[in-house]
């Protein structure tokens, strides 16, 4: 109810009508999986590098139209970032302007819900570009796979820790690992968590999300 | 996955490197992951789905009615035959969650036909697919033929004389150790003088022969570690066109030449010095020496990619000669022709090719007295155990005065075998029928098996409970999760030994002569008992099976651990362990096929 009131208040908001589509009503069964490589992890400081992103239809993931942007950073990237995400100014020689990158990643992504480990950041930071652009955060309903996760787990007490590390649940859940990390490899893995617990836990609530 | 890595993954996956770059391009175009959890059925015979599917990680079992056929693992895929014929009667389920590739149909089908060696590895029957793997296997395996080393091979002892010597006393020397070539020991390095170096230096420059040996001798000799690869001596000798390269040990120590000549020989027959040494064995012990070396023999002709079945045929020979050899040192020469002495079972068809046991007798002519050979029996036990043929646990020996007999108390024998059948005269007459004359009278064996057949005119019931034996072990229709744990097979058990006794049958039915299993299916393939499908089948799947076996084999002999037929199925590489399922379908066909034959049903 609260979240069709804000869906509401955010339509109205919109400054291009081009992108009414993401209020639609999203299509059955279909999601999009994406994951941000980005400068640092403070959302309003820092800004995104690359972008991975793949379709997933039932139980596929629709291999032959997957998204994979560079963006070119306003400033240089500094030398401590580089270390984690690997991605080296020269590997962005050939990266979009933010502007074109986000549109192509709204018209990739459409009204699907969206699929990440850490979702919140992505969307976050993907949001801050979006209210710049068209006036609007990132509508689309999200869904947390590191919270599947956390309920597909028996666990003896409330207290119980459980590692929620990217790679224990990859391990865990015996997801193959992909050659080298990067936006869409990690979309992809992630992907693979989603489809593998989304008949075991309800993919729409989250505790990251409202 | 980027397009690299995808790619990278399924060109590890025989026959897609096969693909040109636009058709990997095109078919990494068309594929999607998919999920499919446990339990959950990708393929029935009313359901032929639009994909080709590539395992990337879980387990997929493939059914017949309730009976599991094959299973599927990393990187294998599945299933060309329901895509291309449109049909199936077969279905496909998830035994492990399952993350898989699928191929577009059409996309799949497009690539059969544009390419011509993926179109042979999905269309062509299993024997062509059996050929296509192999050649894949040996091209890997044939860099083994590379991995002989220096002292592998044979070294000519050197004949070192120091500097001062003169040339005449050289010589002379060189002719006591029957070579060519002198070595010429100087203060750090050695030089060498050869025959050649002779007939130039001292014949047509007309020098004395009382000269010292360091005016001609040429420095330095060019030398090799007795560790290195013999490639490398090879590669050395063509490089600086020489004929001959000294080798020496770790400390620098001489020990010998090493020509070019036995370089190449090494790589082209290694199997014609022990020939030669067996030959030329004039005692015992010369003789067992020889025969030491066949080991070293089977190990070259194996990495060099030989086919087992030669291999196989190889050994026999030579050990043929190595048992006329023994026989004829220990049976006085009187005695010799009035008695035929006799290899039996794995022996007798020429398939034991590390020696595992020895299954041997003696038959003697009728009138004859036994008892004069008893003693010299006892001793050709002794001496086979001596040169390393493993003692038989059942006692099959020629020492075993049961295993040693006139023609006549033979000819009973089997008839009793025959009237009163029990399981140990079924394995009985199942040796004897594969015996093999390997030394004296061959007639005698001959008569012996006219008699046998002829006794078995007619018996179907008994030949249905020789041929139910052929069922004694079950074979496994999955090579279990390789992934997961050690796993271990005896191929004898569930692979070979069902080939060898259902031919064995069907050989002793139509009164086939020939005891080796590969012969007795051509034959019956011939006769048109078996046809050409399942012959080819046969004769592939026992090629498979044996070679996996001698593998192991060879590597327990390494490791010096007692010899099993266990295969240790988590190391055996993907396109081994393909081939061994595909054998193990073959073998439970040809378990049905012996069912029907002999109508053993009637039995059961």
């Amino acid at each position: 109810m609260l979240k069709k009131f804000m869906n509401k208040i955010r339509k109205n908001s919109l400054k291009d009508k081009n992108f009414e589509y993401l209020f639609n009503e999203p299509p059955k069964d279909e999601y999009v999986c994406l994951d941000c490589e980005t400068t640092g992890l403070n959302p309003k400081k820092d800004e995104i590098l690359s972008i991975g992103a793949v379709i997933i239809k039932k139980n596929k993931i629709l291999m032959r139209d997957t998204l994979n942007i560079f963006v070119k950073p306003s400033k240089g990237i500094n030398s401590a970032s580089i270390k984690i995400h690997q991605i080296r100014p020269v590997d962005l020689e050939n990266a979009s302007e933010p502007k074109e990158a986000i549109f192509k990643l709204l018209e990739f992504i459409g009204n699907r819900p969206i699929i990440g480990y850490y979702i919140k950041f992505d969307i976050a930071i993907i949001s801050k570009y979006t209210k710049e652009y068209i006036g609007i955060s990132l509508p689309n309903h999200q869904i947390e796979v590191s919270s599947m996760y956390f309920k597909t787990i028996k666990r003896r007490s409330e207290y119980e820790f459980v590692d929620l590390k990217f790679d224990t649940i990859m391990k865990e859940l015996d997801i193959p690992e992909l050659g080298k990390h990067d936006a869409l490899n990690d979309a992809l893995m992630t992907s693979m968590i989603f489809l593998k617990l989304k008949d075991k836990a309800p993919a729409n609530t989250t505790f990251y999300t409202g | 996955m980027s397009l690299r890595d995808q790619k990278s993954f399924l060109s590890n996956i025989h026959p897609f490197e096969l693909l040109a770059e636009e058709q990997m391009d095109k078919c990494i175009r068309h594929m999607d992951i998919a999920y499919y959890a446990k339990g959950e059925v990708l393929i029935t015979p009313e359901k032929i789905p639009n994909h080709f599917f590539i395992v990337i990680k879980g387990i997929v079992h493939e059914y017949k009615e309730d009976e599991i056929l094959m299973d599927f693992h990393q990187q294998d895929s599945f299933d060309a035959n329901s895509l291309i014929y449109g049909k199936t009667n077969n279905s496909f389920r998830v035994y492990e969650d399952l993350i898989c590739y699928e191929i577009e149909k059409t996309i799949f089908l497009e690539l059969i036909e544009q390419n011509e060696g993926f179109k042979d590895f999905f269309l062509n029957n299993l024997v062509n697919k059996f050929q296509t793997l192999k050649e894949k296997e040996y091209k890997s395996e044939l860099s083994s033929f590379m991995i002989a080393r220096v002292h592998d091979t044979i070294l000519h002892p050197a004949c070192i004389v120091e500097k001062g010597t003169t040339l005449i006393d050289a010589i002379e020397k060189s002719m006591e150790y029957a070579t060519s070539t002198i070595l010429v020991k100087g203060e750090n390095e050695y030089g060498i003088i050869t025959d050649s170096l002779l007939k130039v230096k001292v014949l047509l420059e007309g020098r004395d022969l009382n000269i010292l040996v360091e005016e001609i001798a040429i420095f330095p000799l060019i030398t090799i570690n007795q560790d290195d690869y013999l490639f490398d001596a090879l590669t050395l000798l063509i490089k600086k066109n020489i004929k001959r390269v000294g080798v020496v040990d770790n400390s620098g120590k001489m020990l010998g030449t090493l020509e070019q000549i036995d370089v190449l020989s090494h790589f082209a027959n290694h199997t014609f010095v022990v020939d030669t040494k067996i030959k030329n064995a004039r005692n015992l012990e010369e003789l067992k020496d020889a025969s030491g070396e066949l080991i070293s023999t089977i190990r070259t002709l194996n990495a060099k990619g030989v086919k087992v079945n030669h291999i196989s045929s190889l050994i026999g020979q030579l050990n043929t000669k190595v048992y006329k050899k023994i026989y004829k040192f220990i049976v006085p020469k009187e005695l010799q022709k009035d008695a035929c002495f006799i290899v039996m079972g794995s022996e007798g068809r020429n398939e034991q090719i590390i020696k595992t046991d020895q299954d041997n007798a003696l038959v003697v002519k009728d009138g004859i007295d036994v008892e004069q050979y008893r003693p010299y029996m006892q001793e050709m036990t002794k001496t086979l155990i001596d040169f390393g043929y493993p003692p038989c646990e059942g006692n099959i020996m020629v020492s075993n005065p049961f295993w040693c007999k006139t023609v006549q108390q033979y000819k009973s024998e089997t008839a009793r075998w025959i009237e009163a059948p029990a399981m140990q005269n079924y394995m009985d007459l199942a040796i004897f029928f594969d015996s093999f004359a390997v030394a004296g009278e061959k007639e005698l064996l001959i008569n012996l098996k006219d008699d046998l057949f002829n006794k078995l005119h007619d018996k179907d019931v008994f030949m249905a409970y020789f041929a139910k034996a052929t069922l004694t072990f079950d074979t496994p229709s999955t090579v279990a999760n390789f992934m997961t744990k050690t796993y271990f097979i005896d191929i004898k058990k569930t692979g070979i030994f069902p080939i060898v006794q259902g031919i064995r049958s069907l050989a002793l039915r139509e009164k086939i002569r020939e005891t080796t299993t590969v012969k007795r299916i051509k034959i019956l393939n011939q006769k048109k008992v078996l046809e050409n499908q399942m012959a080819n089948e046969l004769l592939e799947a026992f090629e498979v099976l044996n070679t996996l076996r001698l593998k192991s084999h060879l590597h327990q002999l390494q490791d010096k651990k007692k010899i099993n037929n266990e295969i240790d199925t988590h190391a055996l590489g993907k396109i081994e362990r393909d081939l061994l399922k595909d054998s193990f379908k073959i073998v439970i066909s040809f378990k049905k096929f012996i069912i029907y034959t002999f109508r053993i049903e009637k039995i059961l």
